[in-house]
């Protein structure tokens, strides 16, 4: 069988299947999903958006919680600080006469 | 169509998203026949279609990459056989053609079209891609060895070779010339 021949066979005898029409956007919703989102895509990225979201807000309220739990710690220091200062300062502690005007005046 | 892209935007750094997708979408509009020829007188499957936009999946994920040495169709081309040898693989194929035997010889009535794809399928892969270009795309041996990135003399003999094999199968089942 010569070149021609051969050729000339395999194009009556044998074809390629046509693309399908909407092959090209079927690859350009591949390449930009984000542009192409139907609306129920709209829903299921919302879905993961507010998961998203509850973790953050669920991760926030521990560390806040933490947070929280050394305030005590802290305020009850400088309360202590606050309690030695009062009861070793003397104006507040002496009985000495000095200050008897204090106990006139009432 | 790319050589005009690199023309007007020396570095494809500089074209904006939309502007590499239009430019993306012509070339598809153009030459999308050619990757789907290529591919289906490969695999001779339905999976053409998969395969076709897997092809240009993974042009788009490189776009940027293409450095103009050859030209845009040799490379969306080795995509596109990257692309169909890994089908292969990934459905346990013989990579070296199936040699298989024929039963067309007992059906008369075998359509012609499937006894040539039966015909391309007992070639080698390396056979069958130098024989669909020549035969079936209409490439001749210089186009082809730049295709293939292999040397001209090696080009007309895997396509001679393929085309005996070839005719000869015809032969065996029971096509003569001048059916």
């Amino acid at each position: 069988m010569k070149d021609n021949e051969l050729k000339d066979f395999l194009n009556k005898n044998s074809s390629v299947p046509r693309a399908p029409e909407t092959q090209w956007t079927q690859i350009q919703k591949k390449i930009e999903p984000a542009k192409t989102l139907g609306v129920m895509d709209y829903f299921t990225s919302l879905k993961g958006l507010s998961l998203g979201a509850s973790g953050v807000a669920i991760a926030l309220v521990v560390i806040f919680s933490n947070y929280n739990q050394q305030l005590p710690s802290q305020e009850l220091a400088r309360l202590k600080k606050v309690d030695t200062f009062l009861a070793s300062d003397s104006y507040f502690s002496d009985s000495d006469p000095q200050y008897s005007w204090v106990g006139d005046n009432l | 169509m790319l050589k005009l892209a690199k023309l007007l935007f020396p570095s494809l750094e500089e074209v904006t998203h939309d502007e590499l997708l239009l430019l993306f979408k012509n070339y598809y509009t153009a030459d999308e026949g050619f990757v789907r020829s290529s591919i289906y007188w490969m695999v001779n499957s339905s999976d053409v279609d998969d395969l076709v936009q897997e092809t240009f999946l993974r042009a788009w994920k490189s776009f940027r990459k293409f450095d103009n040495k050859s030209s845009f169709r040799t490379w969306i081309y080795r995509i596109a056989m990257n692309v169909t040898y890994d089908y292969f693989k990934k459905n346990k194929v013989h990579l070296e053609g199936f040699n298989e035997e024929y039963v067309g010889k007992e059906n008369p009535e075998i359509e012609l079209s499937d006894l040539i794809s039966k015909g391309l399928m007992t070639l080698s892969l390396e056979q069958r891609e130098a024989f669909s270009l020549h035969y079936q795309l209409g490439l001749k041996y210089l186009e082809i060895s730049e295709l293939l990135q292999i040397p001209v003399g090696t080009a007309k003999s895997r396509v001679s070779s393929a085309k005996k094999i070839f005719v000869d199968f015809l032969n065996e089942n029971g096509v003569e010339n001048e059916r």
